[in-house]
C-alpha cells in the first residue's frame, strides 16, 4: 500500500520549548492507524501541525502526492484531508441537521449572488445535500436528533456529530482526536463499529486515542509517542508491549 | 402632536436599518463591531454632498449604501483575520477615525460648522413626512425580509457556523474571512443606507450626530430585543429609540425638573432597562436561544 498521508521528520515548538522533535509516520491509502501515548506527548499538536493550525519548524508533510506543509487550513480539507477535534466544537446554536448542512462543500446558495440571481438552483442543491446529510445522520444514529440544537446533545453525539459533518465532504482521510473520549462504553462500541464501516469504504482513518482496549481491537497499526517523539510503531500487540511505552505509560515502574 | 409621532416613526425607522445591520453583524455571525456610526455617517455624508451638488437624490442614495459597504472590505481584511475581540476595538477606532476626518476636512465637510440645506427627500410640503415614512416603513419590510431569507439560506448557515464556531468551520474547509468580510459589507450598507435616509430627512447634518453613542444605541436596543431574533431587533428598536424620542415629554409631566435632570433621568431608565433585561431575559425579551430550559 502506498502512503496516502506521510509526516516526515516534522518538529514544532514554542520558543525554545520543542513540542514534537523529528516525528514521521504515515497513512496508508485505505488505512486504519492509531496513535496513543500519554498526556503531553505531542499528540494533538502533531494532528494541528497535520491539518495546518501549527506551522511546524521543520520536516515535511506530504498528502497525495502532494506537499502540503505550506498549505491553509482550509486548502488542506478542500484536498480531502479532514479532522476532529479532542473537544467537539459544534455548532451549538444550529440544528443537528443544519450543522451536516453547513460543512457541505461547494454550495452555490454561499454566493450571495446566487441568492438573488440562481434561486432554482440553489433549491435543488438543497435538497441533494440534505437528502445526503440524513442519510449520513441515519448511519450515524443521530436521526431523532436531526431538529434539536446541537449545543443540546450529548457528549458522545455530539463525537458523531463531528465525524458526520467530516463525512459531508467525503474526505480521503480522516484523523480523529480521541473519538472515544467522554462517550459512554454502548456509544463506544457503536462509533467503532461506524469507524470499521467507513474504513471497510476505503476511507484512510487515523485515530488518537486513550482507549487502549477499544482501539487495540479496531485498528491493525498504531503508533505511540512519548514527549514529542514516536517512541514505537507496529501491531497493536507489539506496541502495547515495547519496553518504551510500558515505562512511558506506568513511569518505569513495571 | 401627529407631527410628532411622525417624526418619532422616522426616527425609529431610521434606526431600525442600523439594528438590522449590526443584527446581521453581531447575532448572525458573531462580528462584534463598535464602529457602525461611521458606516452611517459615511452614509449621511456621501448623500448629502452629492445632493448639494445637484444629483438625483435615489442616485445618492444607492452611491451612500454602496461606499458604506465598500468601506467595509478593506476594514474587513484587516480586521477579520484578528481575533473577535480586536474587531470591536478597530471598528470603533475606524468610526471615530471617520469623524475626525469629517471634522477635519472642512473642504469637504465644512468641519464642524456641518452641511445645512440638504434636498429633503419628497421635498418640503406637509406630506413629505409621511412619504418619507411609508418609504422608510417599505425599505425596513425589504430589507427584514431580505435578512430573513439570507439567515435561512447556505449562506445563513455558514455565517451561524462561524458565530459558533470558527476554528470547526475551517476545519470543514471553509475560508471564515470570506463570509464575515460579506456580512460586515451588508451591515456597513444597510448603516449608510440609513446615514442617507437621516441626510435627506433632518436637512442637516453635522460630525457631533455620528459620535460612537449613535452605535451603542443601537446595540441596546438589539439586546434588549434579542440579537438573533429580528422580531426582537425590531421591537427593541421601537421600545429604546420610542423611549428616547417619547420621553421628551416627561418634561411636561414634571415640570420642575430640568433638562439636564431630565436627561439624567432617561439614562438612569435605559441603564435600569438593560440590567434587568440582562439580569431575567438575557438573550433579550424575544430571545429564546439558551434560555429554554428542558
Amino acid at each position: 500500500m502506498t502512503a496516502l498521508l506521510s509526516v516526515s521528520n516534522i518538529g514544532a515548538g514554542f520558543g525554545n520549548f520543542k513540542v514534537l522533535e523529528g516525528v514521521s509516520l504515515s497513512l496508508p491509502e485505505g488505512g486504519l492507524v492509531g496513535l496513543i501515548g500519554t498526556n503531553g506527548a505531542g499528540k494533538s499538536t502533531l494532528f494541528s501541525t497535520i491539518s495546518g493550525y501549527i506551522a511546524p519548524t521543520e520536516g515535511r508533510v506530504t498528502f497525495a502526492g502532494e506537499d502540503i506543509t505550506q498549505l491553509a487550513v482550509e486548502k488542506r480539507v478542500q484536498r480531502g484531508l479532514a479532522r476532529t477535534f479532542q473537544v467537539p466544537r459544534e455548532f451549538s446554536e444550529l440544528t443537528v441537521f443544519d450543522n451536516m448542512m453547513a460543512a457541505a462543500p461547494s454550495q452555490a446558495g454561499e454566493k450571495l449572488s446566487a441568492l438573488v440571481f440562481a434561486r432554482g438552483r440553489v433549491a435543488r442543491q438543497e435538497k441533494e445535500t440534505g437528502e445526503k446529510a440524513r442519510q449520513l445522520l441515519s448511519f450515524l444514529n443521530l436521526e431523532r436528533v436531526a431538529d434539536e440544537r446541537a449545543g443540546r446533545l450529548s457528549g458522545g453525539q455530539k463525537k458523531l456529530l463531528e465525524l458526520g459533518r467530516l463525512l459531508m465532504l467525503d474526505p480521503k482521510a480522516i484523523m480523529l482526536d480521541e473519538p472515544f473520549a467522554g462517550v459512554n462504553p454502548v456509544l463506544i462500541g457503536e462509533l467503532s463499529e461506524r469507524i470499521v464501516a467507513l474504513n471497510a469504504r476505503g476511507m484512510s482513518i487515523l485515530i488518537i486515542e486513550h482507549n487502549l482496549d477499544e482501539l487495540s481491537r479496531i485498528v491493525p497499526k498504531m503508533y505511540a509517542m512519548d514527549r514529542g517523539r514516536v517512541i514505537a510503531e507496529g501491531t497493536p500487540n507489539e506496541v502495547l508491549a515495547n519496553p518504551g511505552v510500558r515505562e512511558a505509560y506506568m513511569g518505569g515502574v513495571v | 402632536m401627529e407631527g410628532y409621532i411622525v417624526t418619532i416613526s422616522i426616527t425609529i425607522l431610521i434606526y431600525m436599518l442600523l439594528a438590522g445591520g449590526l443584527s446581521l453583524q453581531y447575532g448572525f455571525t458573531g462580528l462584534i463591531n463598535f464602529g457602525h456610526v461611521g458606516f452611517f455617517a459615511i452614509g449621511s455624508y456621501t448623500s448629502a454632498l452629492l445632493a448639494m451638488q445637484g444629483v438625483p437624490i435615489l442616485i445618492c442614495m444607492m452611491a451612500a449604501t454602496a461606499l458604506a459597504a465598500l468601506f467595509a472590505f478593506p476594514l474587513g481584511m484587516i480586521a477579520l483575520r484578528l481575533r473577535g475581540d480586536y474587531l470591536a476595538i478597530v471598528t470603533l477606532g475606524f468610526s471615530e477615525s471617520v469623524r475626525m476626518v469629517l471634522q477635519k476636512e472642512e473642504w469637504l465637510t465644512r468641519g464642524v460648522h456641518g452641511i445645512p440645506g440638504i434636498p429633503r427627500l419628497f421635498g418640503n410640503g406637509p406630506a413629505a413626512d409621511l412619504w418619507i415614512l411609508a418609504t422608510l416603513v417599505i425599505v425596513n419590510i425589504i430589507v427584514f425580509a431580505g435578512i430573513k431569507g439570507m439567515i435561512k439560506s447556505p449562506f445563513g448557515r455558514v455565517i451561524g457556523a462561524i458565530r459558533d464556531n470558527e476554528v470547526a468551520v475551517r476545519a470543514l474547509g471553509k475560508d471564515p474571512a470570506r463570509f464575515k468580510t460579506r456580512s460586515l459589507a451588508i451591515g456597513a450598507a444597510l448603516a449608510g443606507l440609513a446615514g442617507a435616509f437621516q441626510s435627506h430627512y433632518l436637512t442637516f447634518i453635522s460630525p457631533e450626530q455620528f459620535v460612537p453613542l449613535i452605535t451603542f444605541y443601537v446595540w441596546m436596543a438589539i439586546i434588549m430585543g434579542g440579537v438573533s431574533r429580528l422580531s426582537g431587533v425590531v421591537v427593541g428598536t421601537v421600545m429604546l429609540v420610542g423611549f428616547l424620542e417619547g420621553s421628551r415629554f416627561l418634561r411636561e409631566i414634571f415640570p420642575g425638573v430640568s433638562e439636564v435632570q431630565l436627561s439624567s433621568v432617561r439614562f438612569w431608565i435605559i441603564g435600569m432597562a438593560l440590567i434587568c433585561t440582562m439580569l431575567y431575559r438575557p438573550d433579550g425579551l424575544f430571545g429564546e436561544r439558551k434560555t429554554v430550559k428542558k
